[in-house]
């Protein structure tokens, strides 16, 4: 008796494998820090003249109080003005994806094509600005936590205490490394005092943006695997409004150019050109942002075991 | 003349097919610096001590105001602005420490730029980083020794032994709870030593060399 086997169908009348139609993506992290409301916009460069956005600091409105007089006819000194700045330089990221036609055509439904290729472009450029942001932080001045020890409880809230001594002004927001807020955690199960957490729903993180996980003892917290790192430490930061601050870039309209896709959440270009004699498609992403530290009084770093 | 292989000198091909680069984003070429207020009581292995936690700033355009330059990115805007703070930028790495303190390590996409202390691992699809942390803190210390780093100012560490000292307040309540306790007299030592060490911070050489690297 010969019974038909799927093992002998294999390979002219079965496959060896079947393609899920469905396509996942990898692991990544999809935060994305810019719509967090924590960071000061600090608006475009174009038609600026200068690639550099200069934030101005000028010392009024409280910075020095009036003093009394010793008579009430006591000739009044001037006193000088308290001004300081910072500089955003904005710069260019880029990230290009070419796919043949070939690849296009053979693919399911729902594949890898070149409108998905320009998709994924606004979720790489929300990356590439959390680097930005991430690698600025780690430039604070005063920082909380011990060097190559586990994030805890006390290192948070001497966080807060030295933002509230500066008298830097609230909402607070921390922006962490996954493995920090892990640690965090773990300190969190062995404080016997009450601790406020608030997870983070789904509406939240609407809001928020990925990457929000929730609050803790009034700080909004923020993860990003892109918290640098060096000497066995991780740079996270906790930071009032306003100590952060970006700008942007957005391109103008392109002219002569190929297929042009723009994101209405995000201000990247995203070009589709054509490699006739290659028989390719080249998908294009450029976004144009800069992130800085603006005040040092507004944050503290958060730095602890990597 | 015969022919011999003696001339063709060959080349041992160094790194093997098969040798995987580190999966870690490149990271760019920095200097490290100092902030006056960034001190940390460390315990090494001459015991407690006073050790200046350093930054790194990165040759990475965008970020605290480095440009994107044609000839790459032009940290020296970023540089004054942290002078005008007060940092001390270590911006000659060669004067501070024999070769350098930036070592590169290749990784997907192209070079990693990291401390000489710090290094690198694969294990499995991980990337494991480690410290010296000897290394690490001779470093740290021959920074202050030999005066590239100022000596710390005694306000300076009083301020962060103070805010160390209110920690012991906060769990003051809870010290029946016998982990608790145990943390309490942790940090109490930690506080005691913090003090014995900010009487004999490390003391800046006699011949001092330029603060700025």
């Amino acid at each position: 008796m010969t019974v038909i086997l799927h093992s002998n169908l294999e390979t002219d009348l079965r496959l060896a494998a079947a393609l899920d139609r469905e396509l996942h993506m990898l692991l990544a992290d999809m935060a994305g820090l810019r719509r967090s409301g924590a960071l000061k916009d600090c608006g475009l460069v174009n038609g600026t003249g200068s690639d550099t956005k200069r934030v101005r600091f000028a010392g009024l409105a409280g910075t020095d109080a009036m003093s009394t007089t010793a008579a009430e006819n006591t000739d009044e000194g001037t006193t000088a003005m308290t001004d300081a700045s910072a500089d955003i330089a904005v710069v260019r990221g880029s990230l290009r994806r070419d796919i043949s036609d070939l690849a296009s055509m053979t693919g399911f439904a729902s594949d890898i094509n070149p409108l998905v290729l320009a998709q994924s472009m606004v979720i790489s450029s929300e990356r590439w600005f959390n680097s930005l942001v991430a690698t600025a932080i780690a430039g604070a001045s005063t920082d909380v936590g011990t060097s190559t020890v586990d994030a805890s409880f006390d290192d948070w809230m001497d966080g807060i205490y030295t933002l509230e001594i500066a008298s830097a002004p609230g909402p607070y927001a921390a922006i962490l490394h996954p493995r920090q807020w892990a640690d965090l955690q773990e300190s969190l199960r062995g404080e016997t005092g009450p601790v406020q957490f608030l997870p983070a729903v789904q509406a939240a993180i609407a809001i928020k943006g990925q990457g929000y996980v929730g609050s803790l003892a009034g700080v909004d917290v923020f993860l990003s695997t892109d918290v640098t790192s060096s000497g066995g430490n991780r740079h996270g930061a906790m930071f009032g409004y306003g100590a952060l601050g970006y700008a942007a870039g957005v391109p103008l309209p392109v002219q002569g150019g190929a297929t042009e896709i723009r994101s209405g959440d995000a201000p990247i270009l995203v070009e589709i050109q054509r490699d006739s004699s290659a028989a390719t498609t080249e998908v294009v992403g450029h976004a144009y942002y800069g992130a800085s530290l603006l005040e040092q009084g507004r944050i503290v770093g958060f730095v602890t075991d990597a | 003349m015969a022919h011999t292989f003696s001339s063709t000198a060959a080349t041992p091909l160094s790194g093997s097919l098969t040798a995987r680069k580190l999966k870690l984003a490149p990271r760019p070429n920095f200097y490290l610096m100092h902030s006056p207020t960034s001190w940390e009581c460390l315990e090494t292995a001459k015991g407690w001590e006073w050790l200046p936690r350093l930054k790194q700033l990165p040759a990475a355009s965008g970020v605290n105001g480095v440009r994107q330059t044609r000839a790459g990115a032009d940290v020296r805007p970023a540089m004054i602005r942290f002078q005008s703070e007060d940092w001390t930028i270590l911006s000659q790495p060669e004067r501070v420490r024999d070769g350098g303190y930036v070592v590169t390590t290749p990784c997907e996409g192209g070079l990693v730029h990291h401390c000489f202390y710090d290094s690198f691992k694969m294990v499995g699809n991980s990337v494991i980083a480690k410290t010296d942390h000897k290394a690490k803190h001779d470093f740290l210390r021959s920074l202050v020794v030999n005066g590239h780093i100022p000596a710390p100012e005694p306000e300076i560490l009083e301020a962060i032994i103070e805010r160390q000292a209110h920690r012991l307040g906060r769990k003051a309540n809870n010290a029946h709870i016998p982990a608790v306790k145990a943390r309490l007299d942790e940090d109490a030592a930690k506080i005691e030593a913090m003090k014995v060490a900010a009487g004999k911070k490390p003391k800046r050489a006699a011949s001092r060399n330029r603060p700025n690297g």
